[in-house]
Order: structure tokens, then sequence, then C-alpha cells
């Protein structure tokens, strides 16, 4: 087996995936007090807090964990994706079986300078997220070039 | 050949007549709707059957292929006509497809498939002479066999009795299910909901009444299944080529498909619920681009024995050499790994379902339900925990598994892999456990959980694609 993968996310990506996770938590809460505001009720209460809760896993717990497991290496031979915290998966691409490969920026990426990378095999897709934009730009350069040969499916 | 060709004037009245199809039932609502003033209706179907004419004509007058440089170019379209350009390199398969409107006229139907198509084919030429078919498939590279080749080299067929077994253990529900949605919306639109209404009171009072409908029901559902395998597999042949497979099957429709080895990234033994218990199974083809087909266009082998499957997959397919002997087993401890999570979520569905009756003030024996499901979840954990295996030798890996009923055995190439992947929860981890799997061209996935993991780690390391390929 080669070796486990070592590089992990940039840390602004961290902060974005806060940022994501915290504005769909804040519309959750804004959607409860404008359907259920002002009734004062016990389903009022239930909602709220639940709400509140998916605010906390979507801002806090969710885009820590995923920082915390996420690890990836590019190498001449293959890309090795590891990442999960309670199903730990590690994927193993063969460089030659990639087709195409290519980078995303979100709204939200862009303003933290962070890019998802994606590589295409004819029997789907994997995404590396979490990269600063240059690093992602690297990467798609370097594996757009090792797989100019392309695949016989 | 470059000029440009059109499709056979036949062409014209599959397309008219696919046009009706999809009105066909507003049609008949406007039909029904005009009982009461015939003379509107009629107009009405006349009207609709002279623009499916109409239609159908344009398009055929439309529609233009060619090849050119290196590739096929179809254009088609009759209000913004669009060129598709697909290179001859990325064919995967041209299938040949007669329905009864092309045995009609002595034409036949092209499908050219290709690695990304979805259902059906990428190209569709839908009427073309024999001659033009033959010259086509030539310049395309998957030439028309030859007729004196037709004897010659491995070939296997469905016997009838093999075909009725076929049929009978194995529903067609890709045939199943658009008949019965069919008959569901043209029953809702027919009746409106006052009627039904009125069907709902008329349903059967009494449990002797219910068990009749589920008879009959299951009775129904049974024949059409019967008759769909029947339909879709009669005269099935499947003849090896030294550079590709001929498959040729169907009753109304004749179907001849032609996939180059090349192609084929796996084969799966399918041992469905009703087959396994007979010692029969079924062989599919995990061809790239096929993943969207319905299951009869990637069957390599409809049914067969268990027993014989590798002597007539070594002739058919000796790429993939199916492994004999018993498989490499996950470690006896991985057993409750099997069972925990199924019997918890099975407990968890039964009292699920439990409280909802409970609420609805129905029978209340709760711990009937979770004793239930969580048997049941324990049933299909030992299932997949008896099924589980793999073997790995040289170039091919084959995984077996249980998905709910039926157990799988996919045999693959190991330099074809697409991606492979070392996986565990937490709990696995600790137990030292850990499951592999992969997933070839077509999009299809396999694999074999809770083994132990220094095992795992070593399959993982072996089902790498090797050195890279020499250039050029």
């Amino acid at each position: 087996v080669p070796p486990d993968p070592d590089q992990r996310p940039a840390r602004a990506a961290l902060l974005a995936w806060m940022l994501g996770g915290g504005a769909m938590g804040v519309v959750a809460i804004a959607a409860v007090v404008a359907v259920f505001g002002g009734r004062g009720d016990a389903l009022e209460v239930v909602l709220l807090v639940a709400a509140a809760v998916w605010f906390l896993l979507a801002a806090v717990v969710v885009p820590l964990l995923r920082y915390r497991t996420w690890r990836y290496a590019v190498r001449e031979e293959e890309i090795d994706l590891r990442h999960g915290a309670f199903v730990v998966r590690r994927t193993i691409v063969p460089m030659v079986r990639i087709q195409h490969v290519d980078t995303t920026v979100t709204p939200i990426g862009q303003l933290f300078g962070i890019a998802t990378l994606t590589v295409h095999t004819a029997a789907g897709r994997h995404q590396v997220p979490g990269l600063e934009q240059v690093t992602a730009d690297r990467l798609r350069t370097a594996i757009a070039r090792a797989i100019r040969e392309p695949d016989d499916v | 050949m470059t000029s440009e060709r059109r499709l056979h004037p036949a062409a014209f009245l599959v397309h008219a007549l696919g046009g009706l199809r999809d009105v066909i039932v507003p049609l008949i609502l406007a039909l029904f709707a005009g009982a009461r003033s015939p003379g509107s209706g009629t107009l009405i179907a006349l009207a609709a059957v002279a623009t499916s004419l109409v239609i159908g004509y344009a398009r055929w007058r439309m529609t233009r292929y060619w090849v050119t440089d290196g590739a096929l170019h179809f254009r088609s379209g009759v209000l913004s006509p669009d060129t598709q350009v697909v290179p001859i390199a990325r064919i995967a398969a041209v299938d040949e497809v007669q329905g009864p409107v092309q045995r009609l006229f002595g034409v036949v139907a092209l499908d050219v498939q290709t690695a990304g198509g979805g259902s059906g084919g990428e190209i569709r030429l839908t009427a073309l002479s024999r001659a033009d078919a033959a010259a086509l498939r030539a310049a395309l590279g998957h030439p028309t066999a030859p007729a004196s080749e037709a004897g010659s080299g491995p070939q296997w067929r469905l016997s009838r009795r093999e075909l009725v077994v076929a049929a009978v253990t194995g529903p067609q529900l890709g045939i199943v299910a658009p008949v019965a949605g069919a008959i569901a919306a043209f029953g809702q639109q027919v009746l409106g909901n006052d009627e039904a209404g009125q069907v709902v009171r008329r349903l059967p009072g009494t449990v002797h009444g219910w068990v009749l409908l589920a008879v009959a029901l299951a009775a129904g559902v049974m024949l059409i299944s019967l008759a769909g395998g029947v339909v879709a597999f009669s005269g099935f042949v499947v003849r090896r080529e030294p550079e590709r497979l001929r498959l040729q099957r169907g009753l109304l429709q004749r179907r001849a498909a032609t996939v180059g080895i090349g192609r084929v990234h796996a084969i799966r033994i399918v041992e469905g619920a009703l087959r396994q218990p007979l010692g029969y199974c079924s062989v599919r083809l995990e061809v790239a681009g096929y993943a969207a087909e319905r299951s009869a266009a990637r069957t390599l082998v409809p049914l067969c024995r268990r027993d014989d499957v590798a002597a007539i997959l070594a002739r058919l397919v000796p790429e993939l050499p199916v492994p004999g002997g018993a498989p490499a087993r996950p470690p006896a401890r991985a057993r409750r790994r099997y069972l925990t999570v199924l019997v918890v979520a099975g407990g968890g569905a039964g009292a699920i379902s439990a409280a909802i009756v409970t609420l609805a003030g129905g029978p209340a024996w709760p711990w009937v339900a979770v004793l239930a499901g969580a048997a049941a979840g324990a049933g299909v954990g030992l299932g997949r925990w008896r099924a589980a295996g793999w073997w790995q030798d040289g170039g091919v890996v084959a995984v077996r598994s249980r998905a709910l009923l039926a157990r799988t055995t996919t045999v693959a190439a190991v330099r074809r892999l697409q991606h492979r992947e070392l996986s565990c929860s937490l709990p696995a981890r600790r137990a030292g456990l850990a499951s592999v799997g992969f997933a070839v061209a077509s999009g299809a996935r396999a694999a074999v959980a809770h083994l132990d993991r220094g095992v795992a780690r070593d399959l993982v390391g072996r089902l790498g694609p090797g050195p890279a390929r020499p250039p050029g």
C-alpha cells in the first residue's frame, strides 16, 4: 500500500466552511422565527432548539471534523484521498484512469481564496475540497499534464 | 464513406408512430371526452395522426449522417437542426435493433453507444437498409458478422427450457414498472377523483377478499414479467469473435449488439433470490457507457447453472477467468459487524412503525414489530456474512457479496479498475477490520466488508494498475 496521504486542506478553508455552514444555520433559525415567531408555544421552542443545534453542527462541528480528517496526496502514479470522521475512507485513483480534471470556486471560497479540485474517471468523480486557489491550479495543471495520454475505456 | 446519407424512408413511419405513441394517452382521453359529440373526438384523433405524419416526414427529411475525419456525424432536428459528432475511437458498441416496423420493411435501426452515453444509443439511426447498415458498420469498425463465420467460434444459446426458467425466476422489472405506471396514470386520468373513491369503496372488506385480491395481483405481475422475460430473451445467442462479443435476442424486437471485448471491464454473476436455491445464475457485462441501460441490455447469459458458469465464461470471455475454489473469507470475529448495524436498524424501523400504528389506534403489540424488524435485520446481515468473500489471482480480482437478496460475484481485471477504496468505521477499526472496494468503468462498484486490516491493506496494495503503460 502506498504511504498514507499527508497533505491537509488550507487553514482558510476551515473559515470558509464555517461561514458557509453558519449561513445555512442562520437561514434555518430565521425561517423558524419567521414562520412560528411570537407563538410562544412548545412547538416554537422545540423548532428553535433544533435550528440552533443545526447551526452549531453546520457552523462548528462539521467544518472542524472535516478540516481535521481530510488528507490528500497527489503522486506521480495516483491520487490518494482519505477523509471521514466516523467512517474513514481512503480512495486511491490511479493517474492513468483520470479522464479530466477541473477546479471550482464557490462565492464564499472566492472570499477566502479556496477552491475544490475535481478529478473525473469513467466510474465517477472525486473531489478534494478546501485547497488554496494557487495549490488547486498547480495540481490541476500537473494532473492535466500527467494524463495527456487518454484512458481507453 | 464521406457523402451525406439519408435514413431509409421507413424511418418516416417509425418517427410518426413514435410521435403517436407519445400522445396516445391524451388522445384516448380526447376520444372519451368526445364520446358525447363524436364529431369533435374524431376530428382531434385525425389531427393527431396528421400531425404525427407531418412531423415524421419532416424528421426523416432533415436527418443526415456521414463519416468523415474519423468521426460519425449525425444531423437531426426539425426546427433547430443539430449535428452530433462521435469519434470512431470513442464508440463502445453498435447495436442493431429490429422493431416490428423495421421488420415489416426489412430494415434495421442502429444504436451507436459510447462510453459516456446514457440509456439507449448516443446516436440512433432509426432505419437503414441492410446494405447501408453494413456499409456504416464497416466504416465504424464494427462490421456485420460474415455469414460464413456464423457457425464458427465459441457460442452459447439459451435453450427453450432455460428461457422459461429465466422468465419465471427473473422478473424483468424494467418492463413491469412502466406498464404498471401507465395503467395507474391512465386509471387516474380516466376515472378522476369521484370514481377513484368508488373503486376504494368497492375494495374487499374481508380478509378473504384481500387474500384473493393479493393473489390475483401477484399472478398478474407474474404473468406480465413472464411475458416480459420471454419477449426480451427469446432466441438469445451470444457468439465470441476474436475482438468482440455478438449478442442477439428478442421476440418482437430483434436486437443484435456487438461489444468490443476491450470495452468489457468486468462481469457479474448474479444469483437472484429465486435462482440461487435452484442452482441457477445469470451473467451481466459491465461495459463502459452501459451503466444506465436496462438490465436485459447488459446480459451476457440470461440463465445457466451456477456449476456451468465458469466453463461457459471460459469460452466466451477467457480474459476474465472466473476463480474456482472457495473464496478467502473475512475473519470469524467480523461476523458480529455484519449483524450489529442491521439488527439495530431493523429494530429501530420496527419501533417506528409500531409507534405509528399505536398512535393511529391500531393493535398495540409494539414488541412484536421491534422483534420482527430486528430478526429481519439479522437475516439480511447473516446472508451478507455468508456471501462475503474474495479471490485475487494475478490480473483478476473477484468479490462476492449480497445486497438484499441477490448474491453477486464481480470479476474484474485489476489493471482496469478505476479506483480502489479502503474504509472502516471507528468500531471496526478498533476490532482491527477494514473493508475493500473498487469501481469499474461502467460505474459498477463492488466491495467486501470487514476483512482483517492487514489483509485488506495488502489487497488494496495489489489492486494497483501496475507499471505505467508504455507510451504510444
